[in-house]
């Protein structure tokens, strides 16, 4: 009998801790399944927001100007619309609407070859962005290099002054920018915008952080097996930063792409302007043509994005640059 | 292949911290010299400024005929091994091999030929469209010797290139690398701070501390004759046994007084000891664990019965084909070398022989060896 007892308490006290043991497991599941959730809520919200005026713009395109009208004018300017007095009685809210009633390309067509200034705008962003962003690539890489791996008298001043400029808001350098492109004669000239643009400190600043991380007995090995200075630049460095190189040419782009207040200031002449000033021109009634624009606008910013996505992303992540 | 010569090296870094002071020496031509001492010693110095990859603050340094001070790095014709390897993440195997020859300008085919005769001669043909991010550590460290090798340099200088590998793997590289620098016949120049390494490797030792050569010379003549407190310190696994003692002369014979226990020193030694007038005077006695037996090995103990004190066992270590006793004898700690198979008791008595006729004897201040060739 006793026999018997011994054999039950060992078969309960087996159970019992498997069961603490589970309960444990279980709780920390749940509260983990419950972060998980929230995070992943949270991304997709986010998500949502980001991508809300993107994809709105991008159907929204697509639209007649008829069904734009009906959808906005309800908060815009109600005396350029026919549909007025129906929209003010139907609801003074604006109508988000995703899915075209009828899908038509007319603003497409109007944007790029009825009107020819939209492609005009298009190529002088394309001479002002592309001069940019391969001088300050080259400009930063070489500049970075010498402040990341060479040692001489003043760098670490230098580097200070580098990032003072860089910390100075866009609009205390942009007066001695225009004096100085005054007295070279520059102004209404692509060159007075390229120009500063080129010797961005940004550029020098993300390298700088991102060759720091390349170790110095590659450079020593590549010394010893006989390259020189401008042979370890180009075969190692270069190659070893392709990614921050990558980063800097995308972040690059996108800010000269979108840039307004230099063209505004530096170029009087309406017919150099770029793209970025298009948009404000289009006249509140054409929100359609609007749409359509904003679309191309951004088409060559998203597609380099996505392009060299994994670059900008490792580039970020090594140079120790957050966002 | 070529003579190596360093006059008068200096090495001072700004801020006036020296790290390497009048360092001189001559590398035969095919040797396998190996520069060891302990962090910071200045070992890695030493063989940066003979790579050109650290300027010297004072000395000549002569590769072969030419004095080698202002020449760059790529101009010296050496190759270097690093510790961390330094192969180029982003080149493949052969790439990397091929590099300097590139940057030679020599033509493709020799380029090939040469690279492909290296890596036969590590076992590196399957490897060569492998980037280095997809290599094991020891392949890693065979691409860096076909680096080097491929060059076929006058001197090569290698960096504690086994000092990221396993125990097992360290041993077989050890063994490789002993083996290249015999089919190479070209001087080695080797830094580490492993002594099993130095002892196995080397055809010469350069000891070095706080950037001044403590000793020079091949590897068993430093184990067996240390020329001071360091390097006997220094050499041997487990570190030499130090007791401090004043030498008594009593009965025509010479002690060792340990404060309270006495050894005898041999006539001779003991005899040199008192002419040099270290008669009354505080010494240090080292004596390596292989030269002090255990209560049971009896055998060993008869030969030098008067040398035998009493201790406490605090603990033994077991590395299989011996074991190592920690002993307290008069309040200082000896290790012992004993046969595995010896019976311990933590905490008993064990009396252990010292065999008098291997023990070196230090000045206490200058710390230099002072007896003579004990072997």
């Amino acid at each position: 009998m006793k026999h018997m007892w011994n054999k039950v308490a060992k078969i309960n006290l087996k159970p019992k801790s498997d069961i603490h043991k589970s309960l444990r497991k279980h709780g920390s599941l749940s509260s983990h399944s419950v972060t998980k959730v929230l995070h992943v809520a949270t991304l997709v919200m986010l998500t949502a927001f980001f991508l809300f005026p993107l994809v709105l713009s991008f159907t929204n395109s697509f639209m007649s100007e008829q069904e734009i009208a009906v959808n906005y004018d309800a908060v815009t300017d109600k005396s350029l619309s026919s549909y007025n007095a129906d929209v003010e009685a139907s609801n003074s809210f604006a109508r988000f609407e995703f899915i075209p009633e009828m899908v038509t390309l007319k603003q497409y067509y109007t944007v790029l070859i009825k009107k020819t200034q939209f492609l005009f705008m298009f190529w002088h962003s394309v001479f002002l962005t592309v001069p940019i962003v391969i001088g300050q690539t080259v400009v930063a890489t070489l500049a970075a290099y010498a402040f990341a791996k060479f040692r001489f008298r003043g760098r670490n001043f230098l580097f200070f002054l580098y990032i003072v400029v860089m910390l100075m808001p866009f609009q205390v350098t942009l007066v001695p920018n225009y004096l100085i492109a005054g007295k070279l004669g520059l102004l209404n000239n692509y060159l007075s915008i390229i120009f500063p643009g080129i010797f961005g400190t940004f550029g020098v600043f993300l390298l700088k952080q991102y060759m720091e991380q390349i170790p110095d007995s590659y450079l020593e090995a590549a010394k010893v097996d006989g390259a020189g200075a401008l042979q370890i630049f180009l075969k190692i460095i270069v190659p070893l930063s392709k990614s921050g190189i990558a980063a800097l040419a995308i972040l690059v782009f996108i800010d000269n792409w979108n840039m307004v207040e230099q063209p505004l200031i530096f170029l009087q002449d309406a017919d150099k302007q770029p793209l970025s000033l298009y948009l404000s021109r289009i006249a509140a009634g054409e929100k359609g043509l609007a749409f359509a624009a904003s679309t191309l606008y951004m088409t060559p910013v998203l597609l380099s994005f996505l392009y060299a996505e994994n670059y900008l992303m490792e580039g970020i992540r090594l140079s120790g640059i957050k966002g | 292949m070529a003579k190596l010569k360093l006059k008068n090296i200096c090495k001072i870094y700004p801020g006036n911290v020296t790290a390497v002071r009048d360092f001189s020496l001559e590398i035969e031509d095919q040797e396998f010299l190996i520069l060891v001492g302990p962090s910071g010693c200045g070992k890695t110095t030493v063989l940066r400024m003979i790579a050109g990859l650290e300027e010297i603050t004072s000395g000549e340094i002569r590769i072969g005929d030419r004095v080698v001070n202002d020449v760059a790095s790529k101009d010296r014709d050496i190759a270097m091994v690093f510790q961390n390897y330094a192969l180029y993440p982003h080149l493949t195997v052969y790439d990397n091999m091929a590099f300097g020859l590139k940057l030679r300008k020599l033509p493709k085919g020799e380029i090939r030929k040469q690279v492909q005769e290296a890596a036969g001669i590590l076992g590196l043909e399957d490897l060569l469209n492998r980037r280095p991010g997809e290599l094991s550590g020891g392949q890693r460290q065979r691409v860096a010797l076909g680096r080097a090798i491929v060059r076929q340099p006058q001197v090569f200088l290698m960096d504690e290139p086994l000092s990221n590998l396993d125990a097992q793997l360290r041993g077989q590289m050890r063994l490789e690398i002993t083996k290249l620098h015999k089919n190479l016949e070209t001087t080695f120049v080797y830094v580490t701070h492993d002594q099993t390494e130095a002892m196995t490797m080397g055809t010469r030792i350069v000891v070095m501390k706080d950037g001044l050569i403590q000793q020079i010379d091949q590897p068993q003549t430093i184990y067996d004759h240390p020329a001071n407190l360091f390097v006997a310190g220094f050499t041997g696994n487990p570190r030499m046994n130090f007791l401090e003692a004043t030498l008594l002369e009593q009965d025509d014979c010479i002690w060792a007084d340990l404060s309270g226990s006495r050894l005898p020193v041999p006539a001779a030694r003991g005899q040199e000891l008192k002419e040099k007038g270290y008669l009354d005077k505080k010494v240090i006695l080292g004596i390596r664990a292989e030269n002090l037996c255990g209560e049971e090995d009896s055998r060993e103990r008869e030969r030098y019965p008067e040398s035998t004190l009493e201790g406490i066992l605090e603990f033994s270590e077991c590395r299989g084909p011996e074991t190592y006793l920690h002993v307290r004898i008069d309040g200082k700690e000896v290790i012992v070398r004993v046969r595995p198979d010896f019976q311990t008791i933590p905490g008993g008595k064990v009396k252990v022989g010292f065999n008098m006729s291997k023990a070196h004897f230090f000045d206490q201040e200058s710390e230099v060896n002072v007896g003579s060739n004990p072997y």
